[in-house]
């Protein structure tokens, strides 16, 4: 018994057979349970890891290589932790939800998401990125409109995708270098490096294959957003930070991602959607991390991501609320909820101050790692745009998502407060970000590398402060000036017009042009077909040539017959 | 398994069963057929084919310790020395088929108890045990066998008792008597074929030990009688083998014999007769002989292809399950066929492979029928019919064997296709590769249609006669062997080190140096 | 609940005058804060916050900020930055919105949305 305790154990198997458990077990408050305490018995499994390495691999000798389904190092490390935490805090805040198909498959997708960071090869990796896929799509689904049906399967067909580039990628590499490996992969590997990282870059919504995230998310249940806030993005994250550190074009993609959501978030009236973007925005600075590459750039996107799943959660864990207690996340028709719901209020501004990297709270001492990175390495325009954007989270994240609903206009809705598990699942994330935040060498010291940056100086201070001042200022005297664009009811046009509009149409009259060249071809081919089929028949069918009961004799001619065959071939050879 | 591990175990067992093991592994299931008919009720049988069987299955693991430990094993008869007397001389090669027809054999013989107590008369019953163990004795002795006479009584042995055995059948379906007949006539010539073979062989070479043939080739050289003797002895182990075009005897043999005989022969009888056109081709007959090109690359590889495409499509408009199987069979054994005529090493390994995973997948699907046609009379392809929730069970582990013919990733039959596919582009047989693929898309949708009858056909309506369906119980004594090969079917793919390492050594063995 | 709802409703002004009495239902934990909202702090945050924003830049008279690059060393260097970017986002919405901004039921699927 003390030697089962004391072999490492992969934490993603304890919430993987939760998720079978959960799936199997006919009482809901069972499955509660078994939700809430496999991420605890994870973390008991995480806490005891004292050493790096790979854990028992397994050898299949078919594809000629191992599998490693548990590698333990200081990246998969930290990101291992937070998914830990998510899983316990996605338990915790659907603990009111009665849907057992919902259970089953966030804690599956969870522990798909964390077996796929402790994966040491690519073809473990590419089993639970597509298991994430299709885990995940459920939580979209189980929302039940025809919209949330839509989007739930234009999201599948992108993430599949996604896998399928990720399979084919690794296929080439493993052609080039005979091992199966993710270690670093980088573009000097040529075809396979450019798949991989496309792969990668769908589920790490990158610019132009983003529009899954914005157009699935907002449409994923109360519960289901919060879960797949935490997981997919983040683990995409991983997967660039271990296959793409220091490739250039990250930088440069990562600034885009951070700078255009910023703009879309300004105008977006549904809450959930900014929150969407707000995600796109965040990761744009973990990319730029990653394409920095030094030590210090890759540790800025470790623990951003990890200060990101707390506080977006947290986020999304608030707007949820509102949305279960008001049955809406409009900006439109939300306003001055603070009333009803002060102590979720309460928690959202934690979370936006975190997110806008107010000092003291989470985002201040990890943003700060991945600006540094950059300025070190003297890319002064994508410092500024970095900045940049970051006004612009503020904007959306910091005063949009709590003005809009909690302030603003009263909207006159007089609703409860939220749930009591509700309220736990945020105040968790709330105080952890601001442990975070004041505690910083804590998480600095999980990081994969040594790390000696100080954030509290006061120089940093001052700067942030004059930052967040001047941008709210800006946003009291636009708001007075009217000058601000109200919030309206309306749709956004995002790139995925392209396919859902002309695309579509492209589609449908293809589709009207085929089927009727098809219905052409079918009838010149049933011709055809019917001809061979009635050949085929002929011989092979049961009642055919070659399938009768053969008189005896004529099998014994049939037999001499190519034994005479054999004889010549025999004769006849050199 | 650790090398001292085995060591350990070869110095625990008794010097004379170490010695004698050989012997004792033919001889033991010859003896006690006869036992087995002086038993006359059924049960009794049974019990005794299953005491012997798993004996025999006993001494073959001994025997296997013993390759593991040595790398050969020979055994003398009367300590006459090789020329002269008859000897028994085990390698990788004939290791791997007799722990399948070893293993198959006590598999077959749990689950046959049921099948037989159903499916033939009662008096018949001790005799059928007694054929059955005669026939495993044929099968045993051909394989184990280093003369090659010997080969032949063997194969003479297995055939007359499997005549019987199919002829069994009978009492279900009177057309089992024709197809033992037909097979009959055919295995007659078949062994005909292959006696004058041997016959010229002695004639040219003086001698019926295999290596001393062997060696005696190397001393003269190819002529005419050698090559005679050659076509002879391929194309009358080809019909043993049931290689396309002459393998017309064989649905029928399989689709009306009693359920147990066709699992059985299914996996070990054409099985055998193809590691006997193995040994001769590449192991008694000089493999870079010019004769043994022109047949592995004009005969063999057509017929070869032939089978695996023409046999799948004609097994995919079979509507009688156990013929659909059978052609199925054939078809893969093209896979093996295949494997053998590329004529590397690597290619040998495979359709060496292919053969142990086909033994148990073909073996697990034939069982599966079997406990459908025990329990609900099951025939034909639409009968299947919401099996998958009446008999979960059965239908699982017939589904893992079905997606192992396929060769379905995480199932054994990938591991082999695999392997295949890469010895033909190794060799620049991509041509082969197509004809691997597209038979697989085949075999997709024979098991397919299958599978869909099995799972997404609600169960036909019977008035008032399901229920009483409902309530039959599948044996476990049968489910259990159907479970094992199942579960085989899966554990092959994970850790396929046993079967790989018998089939890279006897491909090396045989065709000497070049890593597989 | 009543006899607290009476008492407040003095010193706190309607934000929405279409609403039902102002603090009708409101949770115990907020009533002490719904000052925040009233029309007075409403009008006095545009300038406390200039206030406070003009004291952040001041400190840099006081401090010397090290940045990794000049520009960023300059007095108040990231007020103004601050305040352009923001104005800047907020402002270009007019335009992205006039180009992006559809009907609400622009997708069909989107009408049986909510």
């Amino acid at each position: 018994m003390t030697e089962f305790f004391a072999a490492p154990v992969n934490p993603a198997w304890i919430i993987l057979a939760a998720g079978l458990l959960i799936a199997a077990l006919p009482w809901h408050s069972a499955r509660k349970a078994v939700m809430l305490l496999s991420p605890v018995v994870a973390l008991f499994f995480w806490l005891k890891m004292n050493a790096f390495g790979t854990f028992a691999p397994i050898d299949i000798d078919t594809i000629g290589a191992g599998i490693q389904t548990f590698r333990f190092d200081g990246l998969s490390r930290i990101w291992g932790l937070i998914f830990i935490i998510a899983a316990f805090l996605n338990a915790l805040y659907a603990l009111h939800d009665r849907d057992r198909l919902q259970d089953a498959m966030s804690v599956l997708y969870g522990g798909a998401a964390m077996a796929a960071v402790f994966a040491g090869d690519l073809i473990t990796l590419f089993v639970f990125w597509e298991m994430t896929a299709f885990t995940s799509v459920f939580l979209i689904w189980r929302t039940g409109t025809a919209a949330a049906r839509n989007a739930g399967i234009r999201y599948l067909l992108m993430h599949i995708g996604s896998g399928v580039l990720l399979l084919a990628g690794a296929v080439l590499l493993h052609a080039q270098t005979g091992s199966w490996a993710f270690e670093h992969i980088g573009l000097e590997a040529g075809l396979a490096g450019w798949l991989i990282l496309i792969g990668f870059g769908i589920k790490a919504a990158f610019p132009l294959l983003h529009s899954w995230l914005q157009d699935a998310y907002p449409k994923a249940t109360i519960t289901g957003a919060v879960v797949l806030s935490a997981f997919t993005t983040k683990m995409a994250i991983y997967a660039l930070a271990r296959g793409y550190a220091g490739t250039e074009i990250l930088i440069y993609v990562g600034v885009i991602m951070a700078l255009f959501p910023v703009f879309f978030a300004v105008i977006e009236n549904d809450l959930r959607r900014v929150l969407s973007f707000s995600i796109n925005n965040q990761l744009g600075f973990m990319v730029v991390g990653i394409g920095i590459g030094t030590s210090l750039g890759i540790n800025g996107a470790a623990a951003h991501a990890f200060a990101d799943v707390l506080f977006k959660g947290l986020l999304f864990m608030s707007m949820g609320a509102v949305l279960y207690r008001t049955g809406t996340t409009k900006a439109s028709e939300l306003g001055g909820l603070f009333r009803s719901m002060p102590i979720t209020a309460f928690f959202c501004l934690i979370g936006a101050g975190s997110i806008s990297a107010f000092p003291f709270l989470s985002a201040f001492v990890t943003k700060a790692l991945i600006l540094a990175a950059v300025a070190d390495e003297g890319h002064w325009i994508i410092w500024l745009a970095l900045v940049f954007a970051s006004a612009g989270v503020l904007e959306h994240a910091g005063i949009k998502i709590p003005y809009f609903s909690f302030f603003a206009h009263d909207s006159g809705r007089r609703v409860k407060e939220a749930p009591w598990n509700m309220l736990v699942a945020m105040g968790i994330a709330a105080f952890l970000s601001i442990f975070i935040g004041v505690n910083h060498r804590w998480l600095y010291a999980l990081l994969p590398y040594a790390n000696d940056y100080e954030p509290y100086t006061l120089g940093h201070i001052v700067g942030q402060m004059q930052l967040l001042l001047a941008a709210i200022f800006a946003f009291a005297l636009l708001m007075r000036l009217g000058w601000y664009p109200s919030e309206k009811r309306m749709t956004i046009l995002d790139v995925d017009w392209f396919w859902r509009k002309p695309g579509k149409a492209l589609g449908q009259w293809v589709y009207a042009i085929i089927a009727r060249l098809w219905a052409h071809a079918l009838r010149g081919l049933d011709k055809a077909l019917s001809g061979v089929s009635a050949i085929l028949a002929t011989f092979l069918s049961p009642d055919g040539a070659f399938s009768r009961s053969f008189p005896a004799g004529a099998v014994a001619g049939w037999a001499a017959a190519f034994l005479t065959l054999a004889l010549l071939a025999v004769y006849m050879a050199g | 398994m650790s090398a001292l591990l085995i060591a350990d175990f070869l110095a625990w067992m008794p010097a004379w069963l170490l010695m004698q093991t050989a012997a004792l592994l033919v001889v033991t299931p010859l003896l006690s057929g006869p036992i087995a008919l002086i038993l006359s009720r059924g049960r009794l049988a049974w019990i005794w084919a299953v005491v012997i069987s798993l004996a025999t299955f006993a001494l073959t693991l001994i025997l296997y310790a013993q390759v593991l430990e040595h790398g050969s094993v020979q055994y003398a008869f009367g300590d006459w020395a090789p020329p002269l007397g008859i000897t028994y001389n085990i390698d990788a090669l004939n290791m791997l088929i007799l722990l399948i027809v070893a293993g198959m054999g006590v598999l077959s013989v749990f689950y046959g108890l049921p099948s037989v107590l159903k499916e033939i008369a009662p008096r018949d019953q001790a005799p059928f045990f007694a054929a059955f163990l005669l026939c495993l004795t044929g099968l045993l002795g051909v394989t184990i066998t280093g003369d090659a006479f010997n080969v032949f009584v063997f194969l003479e042995i297995s055939s007359i008792s499997t005549y019987i055995l199919i002829a069994m059948g009978g009492k279900q379906d009177r057309r089992a008597l024709t197809a033992s007949f037909s097979y009959l006539v055919l295995g007659t010539i078949g062994a005909t074929f292959f006696v004058i073979g041997i016959g010229l062989l002695y004639m040219a070479t003086g001698t019926l030990n295999m290596a001393d043939i062997t060696a005696q080739l190397h001393l003269r050289g190819d002529d005419r009688v050698v090559r005679a003797a050659f076509a002879f002895i391929v194309i009358g182990l080809g019909l043993k083998t049931a290689m396309f075009p002459l393998h017309t005897w064989l649905p029928n043999a399989y689709a009306y014999s009693p359920t147990v005989v066709g699992a059985f022969l299914a996996s070990t009888a054409t099985k055998v007769a193809f590691y006997a056109m193995v040994r001769f081709t590449l192991g008694v007959f000089l493999p870079d002989s010019p004769f043994n090109h022109a047949f592995l690359g004009f005969v063999l590889t057509p017929m070869a292809v032939a089978a695996m495409i023409i046999c799948s499509v004609q097994a995919l408009y079979q509507t009688d399950l156990r013929k659909l199987l059978a052609y199925s069979s054939v078809a893969q054994l093209g896979y093996m066929l295949l494997g053998l005529s590329i004529g590397t090493a690597a290619g040998v390994s495979a359709g060496l492979l292919h053969l142990f995973n086909h033994a148990l997948l073909k073996g697990g699907l034939f069982m599966g029928l079997g406990i459908f046609a025990l329990t609900y009379g099951v025939r034909q392809v639409q009968d299947l019919r919401g099996l998958g929730k009446t008999m979960p069970v059965t239908a699982a582990a017939f589904t893992v064997c079905g997606l192992s013919l396929i060769g379905a990733p995480f199932f054994a039959g990938f591991v082999s296709k695999y392997y295949l596919i890469t010895a033909a582009l190794e060799h620049g047989w991509w041509w082969a590769v197509i004809a691997i693929l597209a038979s697989s898309v085949l075999a997709i949708f024979y098991v397919g249609r299958m599978l869909e009858a099995m799972y997404l056909h609600p169960a036909p309506k019977t008035k008032g006669r399901s229920k009483k369906a409902r309530t039959t119980k599948a044996p476990v004594l049968a489910i259990a062997p159907l479970v094992v090969l199942a579960v085989a079917n899966i554990w092959f793919f994970f850790d396929a080190s046993l079967p790989k390492g018998l089939a890279d050594a006897a491909a090396m063995a045989l065709l000497g140096g070049g890593a597989p | 609940m009543t006899t607290a709802k009476t008492s407040k409703k003095a010193n706190t002004k309607p934000a929405a005058p279409r609403k039902p009495a102002h603090d009708e239902g409101v949770h115990p934990v907020a009533r002490p804060f719904l000052w925040l909202v009233s029309d007075k702090v409403r009008k006095g945050f545009l300038y406390f916050i200039g206030i406070a924003m003009i004291l952040s830049m001041t400190a840099d008279f006081l401090i010397n900020r090290h940045g990794h690059f000049h520009f960023e060393e300059r007095i108040g260097f990231f007020a103004f930055f601050g305040f352009a970017a923001f104005a800047f986002v907020v402002l270009m919405g007019w335009p992205l919105r006039r180009a992006t901004g559809r009907d609400e039921d622009y997708y069909p699927e989107s009408t049986e949305d909510d």
